[in-house]
């Protein structure tokens, strides 16, 4: 994951006016097209806006990793509060709360694990956004989209093992981690169940926390689903 | 004639026609609204303006730039002795019976 920081976004700001400044200058003050205008322009239309644009790219991939614009859809609100909320217990506020996920912990968790993890969020990420605008989710209730809106496929246990190693003694020596062991390994159990861990989101599981809460097909919320 | 050279000389007659000041300004319009488009990305990133600035605003950048690039294949295709704001074709591809001058030179 990128940690470019905020300089990217000043370096893309400062870049983009010395263009404009370029590019301005040319349109009000009309030089004569010489060598050294036309250099100029070479700069205020190639190079500059070139870094414009490459930092511009790496600033908004760093921000597509941030809760604030995960938050930034209405759907998202109560997974949002819950995960920012300092008294909750859930598993998305408890690891939020620790420094290791930070301002990051929604694509922390959510990311794909894997070499091409990060593309493959992006593209899952741009299916989020269709759905928001184009999908009908961007006119959904709050009560709605907690009820209709799931997760896109089951969550896998990989992404909890990129932290929590399964080769570890203590782990391995927690008797209900011995017996799922091979279940959890083929994700057909997830350490996000009830009973297990917990859901990550609990309130988006029905009013008692328990994945009680059906989609509108009538299917009852994936058992996957944290 | 054949089709190769046809478009050749269709391309030169394209390019003479006009004016390389006009198309290097219209490429600067052209950039101050691609990086109109980068610049809001950073100010609000909100999802909509992030995979705008990500797309869209690329595209107009490379379309302004390839606008520039295009002015200075016509200035080079005119020749030293045409001025670059002057339209129509320079003093070696004009017509000698043509009595316009077309050179454009202040």
């Amino acid at each position: 994951m990128p940690h470019a920081g905020p300089w990217l976004g000043y370096l893309s700001l400062a870049s983009a006016l010395v263009a404009a400044a370029i590019l301005l200058h040319f349109l009000l003050k009309r030089p004569k097209l010489d060598l050294r205008a036309k250099l100029m322009l070479l700069l205020g239309l190639g190079v500059f806006p070139t870094i414009t644009a490459a930092t511009s790219t790496v600033a908004g991939m760093e921000v597509t990793t941030h809760r604030t614009f995960c938050g930034s859809c209405h759907t998202m609100d109560d997974h949002f509060e819950n995960a920012t909320n300092p008294d909750a217990q859930s598993l998305a506020a408890r690891h939020t709360r620790n420094p290791f996920f930070g301002e990051e912990s929604c694509y922390v968790c959510h990311a794909d694990y894997g070499m091409f993890g990060y593309a493959l969020t992006k593209m899952g990420g741009m299916k989020h956004v269709y759905y928001y605008y184009l999908g009908g989710y961007r006119q959904m209730s709050k009560e709605e989209s907690r009820r209709d809106v799931h997760i896109a496929k089951p969550y896998d246990n990989r992404n909890c093992r990129q932290c929590h190693t399964t080769t570890a003694h203590v782990w391995r020596s927690v008797p209900d981690h011995q017996a799922s062991a091979a279940q959890l390994a083929s994700n057909r159990m997830s350490c996000a169940s009830p009973g297990c861990h917990g859901y990550a989101h609990p309130f988006s599981k029905g009013p008692d926390g328990l994945g009680a809460a059906t989609s509108a097909s009538g299917h009852p919320a994936a058992e996957h689903a944290p | 004639m054949t089709l190769s050279e046809r478009a050749r000389s269709l391309a030169i007659k394209r390019l003479r026609k006009y004016s390389v000041i006009n198309l290097v300004r219209v490429a600067c319009w052209v950039a101050l609204v691609g990086l109109a488009v980068m610049v809001a990305s950073i100010l609000n990133p909100a999802p909509l303006t992030v995979i705008f600035a990500m797309s869209v605003g690329q595209v107009i950048g490379i379309v302004a730039f390839l606008c520039y690039l295009l002015s200075i294949l016509m200035d080079i295709v005119r020749g030293s002795d045409h001025a670059p704001d002057a339209p129509g074709p320079a003093k070696q591809f004009r017509d000698p019976e043509s009595p316009r001058d077309a050179t454009g030179s202040p």
